[in-house]
């Protein structure tokens, strides 16, 4: 596992506590707590402007909080130095860099504010973040992809022991999130604490120990995934069939089917998976066709909605999402 | 690359030295600090080819009147054109972006989330803008020098008391003079950095030095009063005037660096403060708001017109006493230098000159001001000369530098043949001179 010259291990490797940011009326962080363990792979989401990336900025000491205390990898940020605590990286929204020089001039001068220029470590972050053959180009030519691997790169020159990773998989094409996320894995099982946001539960289910949902800038939610998974209410689906009123009546009929008229159409059905596929074959029986049906909101989503007091509907206008897999921004 | 496994990082603390090497390497790979270097080296060459090529000559500037007859009056002309408003415009093609840039960029989560402190920015970015003006002056400085040697040649230059300078005490003065330039040009610099972290914008940064050094030089031109020029920082610029006269004057040196810290100091104190304070909370600069602007021109406006009728109503600091204690004895350097090219400087020997000067729109009080309106009468008075008076016409500047054109029935055409039949400029026919407050 890497080493800092950081305090002692059981220590939890991020301890927020209080967290208060206000920008003129509006409290972007209200109190908000946060506790990770060493080696945890956290999750935050939230709607818009609860505070993610806010709390983000505040854990880099970006922005100042108007009240509370950090403490991260067992020290306490100091508020007079204002300097990243040792140990930490990561990204907040999209990484930028200088467009006039190449993507290994900036991880060179990068590694030179760390104090630590080793052009071999420069290029090994640029070979593990798949960007060895265009190291020499501009950045100022790189797609948002690009730059989050080269944000990715930049990171790892920290030797992190506590990641933390602003929406790491947007902007890249699904092979690139993909290498992200078994990037992130690959630094998790190493030992490396990573907190993520990111607007997709499923990705989360699949990386996250433990998730925190935030609202209004507080922690409304906290706890691991198993925990989600089992607070989760059944996922919704969206049916079209050749008769909705007569659909509806066989759906009343079981207890763990509900089914209401969708507005535009068709119905929305939730269910768990067997108990729709009971359902599904039940309209068969009874003479009705079932013409469509769409996954609306995944089990997990259906949670982060409740917990959030968001109305998918709003948030699909917002995003124009359809397929019903992104959750918020 | 494993991270966690292949490296390991002892807690390091950079410190400025890092910031300043990282900025230092930024500024050379950026275009517009590149063709700064690049018009700071090549355009003295231009100017001093353009003058080779065209009899005419930058006659309104110090020393613009040699520039056909002496090399060394190159540096000199090129330091008075930048210290106008070359100087601010330059410093602050670094200054100004050198923390509006990372706004622009929005590079500020980039370079704050590594183990540099923000004291440790502030600083290395402050100390690499410094050097890339320095670095700037430098090169105008030595460029111009040889552009001027190298273009017109190595002659005797004739200084603003009418003595000639050998080309080595010319050398000397034009690099002390350049030196000098640098104080009020550091300040400029902070002030470029001010504009830079206020304003959070590369343009404001960029374009507000030079638009306050041009305010400032419109008020340096409306009147010659004292205060309000003592205060302007564009009036340390003109402090290498006092080297130029015998003997040399150093008090506006000294006044120039007080003002010139008190600039630097205020401007660097500000920015540093809304620097360490900010929160850096998201990606784009701070767009000018029209209300924002219309502000700013508003308190800028009242400051102009403040400092406007301060300045009219400043006591002048250019009585005709002092006009006439600095022109005798420069006409009568000038009169041995003539002479001395004529081939017969014994006929110079043991003149004494006299000077009275008044204003002629003055009817009533003492003469005083600036103004071109001034005239000089010289009693000119010698053993192998005779008795000789010439009525010089003079116009004085704000700043207390004059030109002295006097009859050519008297004092002979604009061109002269030395003693070796070449044809050279006659150095009574017009003169500049400086009063340099003591």
């Amino acid at each position: 596992m890497a080493g800092i010259d950081s305090g002692p291990g059981s220590a939890p490797a991020l301890d927020a506590r209080g967290l208060v940011k206000r920008f003129g009326a509006i409290a972007a962080l209200d109190g908000l707590d946060l506790r990770v363990e060493r080696g945890e792979v956290r999750g935050l989401v939230g709607p818009n402007g609860a505070g993610k990336t806010t709390l983000l900025r505040t854990l880099f000491g970006l922005i100042q909080p108007d009240s509370g205390s950090i403490r991260l990898l067992d020290r306490d940020w100091n508020e007079s130095a204002a300097r990243t605590v040792e140990g930490v990286a990561g990204f907040v929204e999209d990484p930028r860099f200088y467009p006039y020089l190449s993507a290994r001039r900036n991880l060179e001068l990068l590694a030179t504010l760390d104090g630590d220029l080793d052009r071999r470590r420069v290029a090994e972050a640029l070979e593990t973040v798949g960007l060895t053959d265009r190291s020499e180009h501009k950045v100022g030519g790189f797609s948002s992809g690009m730059r989050q691997r080269l944000g990715l790169a930049a990171s790892l020159l920290r030797s992190p022991l506590l990641l933390l990773l602003d929406e790491p998989t947007v902007g890249l094409d699904p092979t690139g999130a993909r290498d992200m996320r078994q990037l992130i894995r690959g630094l998790a099982s190493d030992g490396t604490t990573v907190v993520l946001s990111s607007h997709n539960m499923d990705e989360l289910d699949g990386l996250c120990d433990s998730v925190t949902v935030i609202r209004s800038g507080r922690a409304v939610w906290d706890g691991s995934m198993e925990r989600l998974r089992a607070e989760a209410p059944a996922p919704a689906h969206r049916m079209w069939t050749s008769d909705d009123a007569r659909a509806l009546d066989i759906a009343a009929s079981d207890p763990n089917v509900t089914a209401t008229p969708a507005p535009e159409g068709g119905l929305v059905v939730s269910a768990e998976r067997a108990v729709l596929d009971g359902f599904v074959i039940a309209l068969g029986r009874a003479g009705i066709a079932v013409r469509g049906l769409e996954l609306l909101m995944t089990a997990l989503e259906s949670l982060f909605y409740e917990l959030t007091g968001e109305r998918a509907g709003d948030e699909r206008a917002e995003t124009g999402e359809l397929d019903g897999m992104r959750v918020s921004t | 690359m494993r991270p966690a496994d292949a490296h390991v990082r002892r807690a390091v603390h950079p410190g400025v030295g890092a910031v300043y090497r990282v900025e230092v390497a930024k500024i050379a790979a950026q275009s517009l600090p590149r063709l700064g270097a690049l018009v700071c080296l090549l355009g003295p060459f231009a100017f001093a080819i353009i003058m080779k090529t065209q009899s005419a000559a930058p006659g309104d500037v110090l020393f613009g009147r040699w520039v056909h007859s002496s090399g060394f009056a190159i540096p000199f002309v090129v330091l008075g054109f930048a210290g106008t408003a070359g100087f601010p415009l330059l410093t602050s093609l670094v200054a100004g972006d050198i923390f509006a840039g990372e706004d622009r960029l929005a590079t500020w989560k980039t370079v704050l989330t590594r183990s540099c402190s923000r004291q440790e920015v502030f600083i290395g970015k402050t100390l690499a803008a410094f050097t890339y003006s320095v670095a700037m002056v430098a090169l105008l400085a030595v460029s111009s020098l040889l552009a001027g040697v190298l273009v017109v040649g190595t002659q005797p230059l004739v200084s603003l008391s009418g003595g000639l300078l050998s080309p080595g005490r010319a050398v000397v003065l034009s690099l002390e003079g350049w030196a000098i330039a640098l104080i009020p040009v550091l300040a400029f610099t902070c002030v470029g950095i001010l504009f830079s972290v206020v304003s959070r914008n590369s343009m404001a940064g960029v374009l507000g030095p030079p638009v306050l050094g041009m305010i400032m030089l419109l008020l340096s031109l409306l009147g010659s009063g004292v205060i309000v020029r003592t205060l302007l920082l564009t009036t340390p610029f003109e402090a290498w005037h006092g080297l130029m006269v015998s003997p040399p004057r150093f008090r506006p040196l000294l006044l120039g660096a007080v003002v010139a810290a008190s600039y630097a100091y205020l401007s660097l104190d500000v920015a540093r403060g809304n620097f360490m304070r900010r929160d850096f909370s998201g990606d784009l600069a701070v767009r000018p708001s029209w209300g924002k602007l219309g502000r700013g021109i508003l308190v800028v406006a009242a400051a102009v017109g403040v400092l406007a009728l301060a300045s009219a109503l400043d006591r002048t600091w250019i009585p005709s006493d002092r006009l006439q204690r600095s022109i005798a004895p420069t006409f009568k350097n000038l009169v041995a230098v003539e002479q001395t090219m004529l081939g017969r400087p014994d006929k110079a020997r043991s003149l004494n000159v006299f000077a009275f000067c008044r204003r002629e729109s003055v009817i009533r009080g003492p003469s005083k001001g600036s103004g071109d309106d001034w005239v000089c009468s010289l009693n000119v008075t010698g053993p192998r000369l005779g008795q000789i008076s010439v009525s010089y016409g003079i116009t004085v500047k704000p700043n207390g530098c004059y030109t002295a054109e006097g009859p050519a029935s008297v004092v002979g055409p604009l061109h002269i043949r030395d003693a070796h039949r070449r044809t050279v400029i006659n150095p009574l026919y017009v003169f500049d001179g400086c009063i340099v407050s003591t």
